[in-house]
């Protein structure tokens, strides 16, 4: 080229920098911001500056501590002092030239740098606090098991315990010794009933005792897959049966048949659709056709069907997507391979295990990263079609982060868990990719 | 693609070939039995096809039905041809304005994003310098983070830059959107020769003529692809709009809000929702071709 380094530094600039300065604005700022903002417990409400400061305060560890006297009068203009000369107050309304306006983003900006200058804030640095608490107090994120009581202390002694019940939920909880034998001597096992029979002709202490006992031991162990364990199942399920049936269509769509492009453009018509219109065209079909086709009245609001029918909707969006790919694939298949391997007499199905699928391995590759990572960021059909209820069972989590951060105003905590996630994709998706890869050189 | 692979297989089939002719096949399907094979499975699909469709047939019919006529016997044709459905939700949505919105932010973000992310990647691939692959390094690192991960201070940023308006959220997603197309920009314009533009810079030709006179029109088939696929994506999406725009302002928004409000009212439900998608489905039928190229081809890339 015959241009100078200068004009190639200039042209680099300026061909680079609006999408290199959209980019910054609304990908890199906000990501970096991000990262800040999970190390915080700021809730999104509070402003970033704040409101008033007590008189002395505003004074000693404010103005004092300020080099620049520059500083401390602009701050000493919007920062003024109350009628009962206590507090200094924020005035959001500023007058200027006899005009009355709200308080520009940049005098805010100016105002929070000042403050930060002194070591004010208002958004408090809370160190690894968020993640602690989403592993450790949030009930509802991590899986874990949960207690679920059979009897209460009110109701009346059981008259028979099923010998599962019995040996597995109740026998083990007892720790001290005469409390198991108690118990042991309470309900004799009966081999004819199959089952413990509570003993006739128990003293009301005894029976109060044995209540005790019994509504503070017998309980069973609940599973709560939880948001993380919701999104673990969505993710496993989804690329499991969206990649099987993108690999069934994709297979005998390859084959010779007559209407085959009508039935490529049909199988990958929903993809074209957003999320929201297939939740809703699915959530007609789960309240009014389900309920009659299966005799299940309720689908999206029970907790245990709720999951396989987000699931359902999902594989029915995505399996077009998938398929194209594969398509690709196969048709990269070498033709003189497939006559050869014919020709050998191979069965179209040996054709098809030995031949065709080795070679898909790089579609495979592909769709596996696509779907992962599109399985771990589903967010708008689960939210239009069950809101991520009943309860949490289909909250997967970016449903919890948005309802952290726009319904609990947790901003810094819904931004860390938002950083956790990423990291879960990056991951996640990084191993996959670094295997698959692997195999494919091997192959 | 795994190269070494097929060149042994297809080695190994030409030795069996040269090995001895084979007179005949081996017994199995007669040619007659494998098309009738075929032709089997070709009904099984169509029946496979028409159960897929089924719940947006079913939609279609039922937005022609009163709602006693749809909750009584929902898988009945309608009795009669009604469009009043469609009057009613056409004006309940405000689908006129929410169809325009949602079409202005597709084209101009789209627009926007083909031009800004195609000068991108032709600096970039053209000024070889160890900052230039850093900057694309930068840019396809977005790829690997979720749209939650920014969200929250995102949307705190566009709240401070006043962009929470259907304006304000196209240079947000020319901002979102571009690490993709200049990925695939970057990929397409390493195989464009760089002679024809030698000779137009020794002809005197300014870097932007030769941009937008020579490389831009042989850019076309991929930026046929990054359009498509761009329109899709803004075209259906519905976070970033929930989180920037007012309530209702886009049709996904529309949606949501007027299922959320005619939960029970099936009738106004279905039309709207036949309404809302098929100027996509319109799109699809006469894009299909470049749909389909794009997301092979940007699949391959990615």
């Amino acid at each position: 080229m015959v241009s100078s380094r200068f004009s190639k530094v200039v042209n680099l600039i300026l061909f680079l920098l609006p999408a290199l300065l959209l980019y910054s604005l609304f990908f890199i700022k906000p990501f970096i911001e991000g990262v800040q903002y999970s190390f915080t417990d700021w809730n999104g409400i509070v402003p970033e500056i704040p409101l008033n400061m007590e008189k002395a305060r505003f004074e000693q560890e404010v103005l004092a501590k300020l080099k620049d006297p520059r500083s401390a009068r602009y701050l000493q203009r919007y920062y003024v002092l109350d009628r009962s000369g206590q507090y200094y107050n924020l005035q959001s309304w500023v007058q200027e030239g006899g005009k009355t306006r709200q308080l520009t983003n940049g005098e805010r900006q100016k105002i929070k740098g000042i403050l930060k200058s002194v070591g004010i804030s208002s958004i408090k640095f809370i160190g690894f606090q968020n993640f602690v608490d989403m592993f450790k107090n949030d009930t509802r994120f991590m899986p874990r098991f949960e207690k679920r009581f059979l009897f209460n202390e009110f109701a009346d002694l059981p008259s028979t315990l099923g010998p599962a019940t019995f040996r597995r939920d109740l026998l083990p909880h007892l720790t001290h010794k005469d409390e198991k034998a108690f118990v042991q001597w309470a309900y004799a096992y009966s081999s004819d009933r199959g089952a413990y029979v509570l003993r006739g002709g128990l003293s009301d202490t005894a029976a109060q005792r044995l209540k005790g006992i019994l509504a503070r031991n017998m309980y069973t162990n609940e599973f709560i897959p939880g948001v993380i364990g919701f999104t673990l199942f969505y993710t496993f399920m989804n690329v499991l049966l969206s990649n099987f049936f993108a690999l069934l269509l994709a297979v005998i769509l390859d084959m010779k048949l007559r209407t085959r492009n009508l039935l490529r453009s049909i199988f990958f018509l929903p993809n074209v659709l957003s999320m929201i219109i297939v939740a809703f065209i699915w959530s007609f079909v789960f309240r009014l056709i389900f309920p009659a086709l299966t005799g299940i009245p309720v689908w999206l609001g029970s907790p245990d069907l709720a999951p396989w029918a987000v699931v359902m909707v999902s594989v029915w969006q995505g399996a077009g997507y998938l398929m194209i790919i594969y398509l690709a694939g196969l048709q990269t298949v070498p033709t003189d391979v497939l006559e050869g391997a014919e020709v050998d007499g191979a069965s179209p199905w040996q054709r098809l295990v030995h031949v065709k699928l080795p070679l898909l391995l790089p579609a495979f590759t592909i769709c596996l990263f696509y779907s992962l990572a599109n399985s771990l960021k589903t967010f708008d059909v689960i939210y239009a079609l069950t809101g991520g209820g009943p309860g949490y069972a289909t909250t997967p989590v970016v449903i919890d982060i948005y309802n952290n951060a726009f319904m609990q105003n947790q901003f810094g905590y819904a931004t860390a868990k938002a950083v956790f996630l990423c990291l879960i994709i990056m991951v996640i998706t990084g191993t996959q990719l670094w295997l698959m890869k692997r195999r494919e050189v091997e192959l | 693609m795994s190269k070494p692979m097929a060149d042994k297989a297809s080695a190994g089939a030409q030795a069996w070939l040269r090995e001895k002719p084979r007179v005949g096949r081996r017994p199995g399907p007669s040619l007659s039995a494998r098309k009738r094979a075929l032709v089997a499975l070709e009904i099984v699909m169509l029946v496979a096809a028409f159960f897929f469709l089924f719940p947006g047939l079913l939609t279609l019919l039922n937005s022609f039905k009163p709602d006693p006529e749809i909750t009584s016997n929902p898988i009945s044709l309608p009795t009669s041809l009604s469009f009043s459905n469609y009057v009613e939700a056409w004006k309940e949505t405000r689908f006129p304005v929410v169809f325009f919105n949602t079409f202005v932010i597709t084209v101009l973000s789209t627009a926007g994003i083909l031009l800004v992310s195609s000068m991108a990647a032709y600096i970039l691939v053209r000024t070889k310098w160890r900052i230039s692959w850093a900057l694309f390094l930068l840019f396809t690192f977005s790829m690997v983070v979720p749209f939650q991960a920014i969200m929250v201070p995102l949307f705190v940023n566009a709240k401070n830059l006043n962009l929470l308006s259907v304006l304000g959220i196209i240079p947000i997603y020319i901002g979102l959107g571009c690490p993709l197309a200049i990925f695939m920009f970057h990929g397409f314009i390493k195989g464009v020769p760089v002679e024809i533009e030698e000779a137009a810079a020794i002809d005197g030709a300014s870097m932007f003529r030769r941009f937008f006179q020579i490389v831009l029109p042989l850019l076309a088939p991929i930026t046929a692809t990054v359009a498509v696929l761009d329109v899709l994506w803004i075209w259906n999406d519905f976070l970033l709009p929930l989180l920037i725009l007012p309530k209702q302002s886009t049709l996904q928004l529309a949606q949501f809000g007027f299922f959320g409000m005619y939960r029970q009212q099936y009738s106004l439900a279905m039309a709207s929702l036949v309404l809302s998608s098929s100027p996509v489905i319109l799109f699809y039928l006469l894009m299909q071709k470049y749909i389909i190229n794009g997301i092979s081809a940007g699949a391959v890339k990615g």
